[in-house]
């Protein structure tokens, strides 16, 4: 009788073993996959990225900001005359 | 009945039957030690040889292309980036079976049917064929949504350039593999390089990946290099010089701006350039790096050490005065002349009217070592230590003993070479009040530490006499900044030809500093054989030097220190002349 009941408390170990294993290769191969996902996405953004620093660097390109400058917003370097002086006690860096 | 059977039983003999069965059992434990041998005893040629063929034939190791670092400015702006990119490659053997689909496939590509097929049967022998490479991604899983047997991608990066020509000689380029060739991507390229992580996975017959066995070695990315140029700056200067070659008709130029606080390079440009992002038409000659790799005699912008040399003699002071008259002066069978007769000059005065009677008098009257004790100092003829590749290090040649030719046209910047970081290094020292600093391109370079060269005072006085150069009368006039003080030499040196000097070839140089009450900005101008007459420094190099180094004062905020100056135009209230 406590051999019986033994063999049956083992089986339903086994089985209990068993189930989890199963569970745990599904779940396994879920973050595996979710985990390639993540990947192709980083791929993607590190595309984006790259795409619009470059974007970025031509729509902030020097030669592009002072034609505007000049041509749009009548921008000049101040002449002479232009300059107020400050008097400043402390001494100028 | 029973007697039969006994004797049936007595025909079959026992030891026959255990002979048999002895047999059999020797077999079965053949085959068991044959197995057993294979899968566990035998190592070498069992277990692991089977196992390695195995995995030969289904285990592939792909790899992970690494990111290349960036190149950034002093504010991180970009300079060389790299972005992903993907080849299509094929396998010309699986790919000659779909013979058929090679012109939708060329469609895809973007490249000539005809050229296409004729590529994949000559190569049919082959496993492996780029058929475009550096596509976008985009476009390329176009190519792959196709399913074209035998067609692949491969993720690689790209390295872009968006500053392109205005930073092309300092940054250099990389080739299609992404490994530096040319300028910092060549001396930085281990740094800059990332390691490709590799992963492995199971592939069935067609070589379609089944699944990935494990994360494997991801890619480390390479490091970022930060330059000290200012991109701002950087884009200043290339427009200026550019323009100014136009407008003198010269064949090359450079410019380079130090910050002498720090001996940090804001600014360094040469003409003619190249597109970095478009190399195909990229001449030879446009790509040196001129202001580090091309070296020339300074001629008269050495001349402020020389009386540097003649100040800590100790010999002359800063009120001396030195007779050039008649103008003209034999030496040997050399004869050295003036424009005019100057008569007296002061120290001062012989830098602004660069008189060649007055040097040499001064350099002949000192120790025949000094002035080359001067210039040593100073760093000329000396590996400034910033690792570029084919930076020339100069020539500073010492003799045992100085013949007085050799001493004169020492003083005035003849027979010995430098380059123009060289004579921006060294007017740093003047910049700095004596003290060199040496030059650094990359943030996080370690260079040398700085070295104290010069009396202070000496550095100052000097300083203050170049002021004198840019005032009316002085050979340097159109180097003069609105609102700020300038100090700096001119340079007129004729070009080594053939056989001698030559008479019409020239370089116009500019070295100068500002603000001059306290100098921040180094800036050395080269133009290289200006052709339309113009070819004085004062006229061609002084002018790229005056607006970029103007500019370079209001974007630094450098507080205007010319006060007089600004007080004198706004009470007459006229417009100044630009210079």
């Amino acid at each position: 009788m406590v051999k019986q009941s033994v063999m049956t408390g083992l089986i339903v170990l086994i089985v209990i073993s068993a189930l989890s294993v199963i569970h745990s290769s599904h779940v396994s191969r879920k973050m595996f996959n979710q985990w390639q996902l993540l990947q192709k996405e980083a791929y993607r953004l590190d595309e984006d990225w790259g795409r619009l620093l470059l974007e970025h660097s031509t729509w902030a390109a020097h030669d592009r900001v002072e034609r505007l400058a000049n041509e749009q917003l009548m921008m000049t370097p101040p002449v002479n005359e232009a300059l107020q002086l400050v008097k400043v006690n402390a001494k100028e860096d | 009945m029973p007697k039969r059977t006994k004797q049936t039983i007595e025909l079959v003999p026992v030891w026959r039957f255990l002979v048999m069965a002895l047999g059999l059992l020797c077999l079965a434990v053949l085959l068991v030690w044959r197995t057993l041998n294979l899968q566990i005893l035998d190592a070498d040629r069992g277990r692991e040889f089977l196992q390695g063929q195995g995995n030969a034939r289904t285990i592939r190791s792909e790899s992970i292309p690494a990111h290349r670092g960036m190149i950034v400015d002093r504010h991180g702006e970009p300079l060389a980036v790299s972005t992903p990119v993907a080849s299509i490659w094929a396998d010309p053997k699986e790919l000659v079976q779909a013979m058929g689909r090679v012109p939708e496939l060329a469609r895809l590509l973007d490249l000539e049917p005809a050229a296409l097929s004729k590529k994949i049967s000559s190569l049919s022998s082959r496993r492996f064929v780029y058929l475009r490479r550096h596509m976008t991604p985009a476009a390329a899983e176009r190519v792959l949504a196709a399913s074209i047997p035998g067609v692949y991608m491969q993720r690689e990066y790209r390295r872009y350039y968006p500053a392109g020509e205005v930073v092309s000689h300092l940054v250099g380029f990389t080739n299609i593999d992404d490994e530096g060739q040319e300028g910092l991507e060549l001396a930085y390229n281990d740094w800059l390089r990332g390691t490709p992580g590799s992963k492995r996975v199971l592939k069935d017959l067609y070589g379609n990946i089944v699944r990935d066995l494990d994360e494997g070695k991801p890619a480390e990315p390479g490091n970022d290099l930060q330059l000290t140029i200012d991109l701002r700056l950087q884009y200043l200067a290339y427009k200026e010089l550019k323009a100014a070659l136009h407008r003198s008709q010269a064949k090359a130029g450079s410019l380079v701006m130090i910050d002498s606080h720090s001996g940090e390079v804001l600014a360094m440009v040469n003409q003619p350039g190249y597109n970095p992002n478009n190399r195909t038409e990229m001449k030879l000659a446009a790509m040196r790096n001129r202001a580090m790799t091309d070296m020339f005699e300074p001629g008269s912008t050495v001349k402020p050490f020389t009386v540097a040399a003649a100040l800590e003699s100790g010999k002359y002071t800063a009120d001396s005065m030195i007779d050039t008259s008649p103008g003209y002066m034999r030496i040997g069978s050399k004869t050295l002349v003036d424009p005019i007769n100057y008569g007296t000059l002061s120290l001062e005065q012989v830098l602004k009217k660069s008189s060649q009677v007055g040097i040499s008098r001064l350099s002949l009257a000192l120790n025949e070592q000094w002035v080359w004790d001067v210039f040593q100092r100073i760093g000329l003829g000396r590996a400034t230590g910033t690792g570029f590749p084919g930076e020339s290090n100069g020539v500073l040649p010492n003799h045992p003993k100085w013949l007085p030719i050799e001493r004169a046209n020492f003083a005035f910047g003849y027979g010995l070479s430098v380059t123009a970081l060289q004579l921006a290094q060294a007017y740093g020292v003047l910049a700095s009040g004596g003290v060199l600093r040496p030059v650094k391109l990359i943030q996080q370079a370690d260079t040398a530490a700085e070295q104290r060269v010069m009396n202070e005072s000496i550095a100052r006085s000097i300083t203050q006499m170049l002021e004198s150069v840019i005032r009316p009368g002085g050979t340097g006039t159109r180097a003069h900044i609105d609102a700020y003080r300038v100090a700096g030499k001119t340079g007129t040196v004729h070009k080594l030809g053939e056989g001698g000097y030559a008479d019409d070839r020239y370089l116009s140089l500019f070295a100068g500093m500002a603000p001059a009450s306290r100098p921040r900005v180094v800036t050395v101008v080269t133009i290289d054989e200006p052709g339309s007459g113009k070819y004085y420094g004062g006229e061609a190099a002084a002018p790229v030097f005056s607006r970029v180094t103007g500019e370079a004062m209001r974007l630094l905020n450098i507080a205007p220190d010319a006060v007089d100056e600004i007080i004198a135009d706004k009470t007459a209230k006229k417009k100044p002349g630009s210079a």
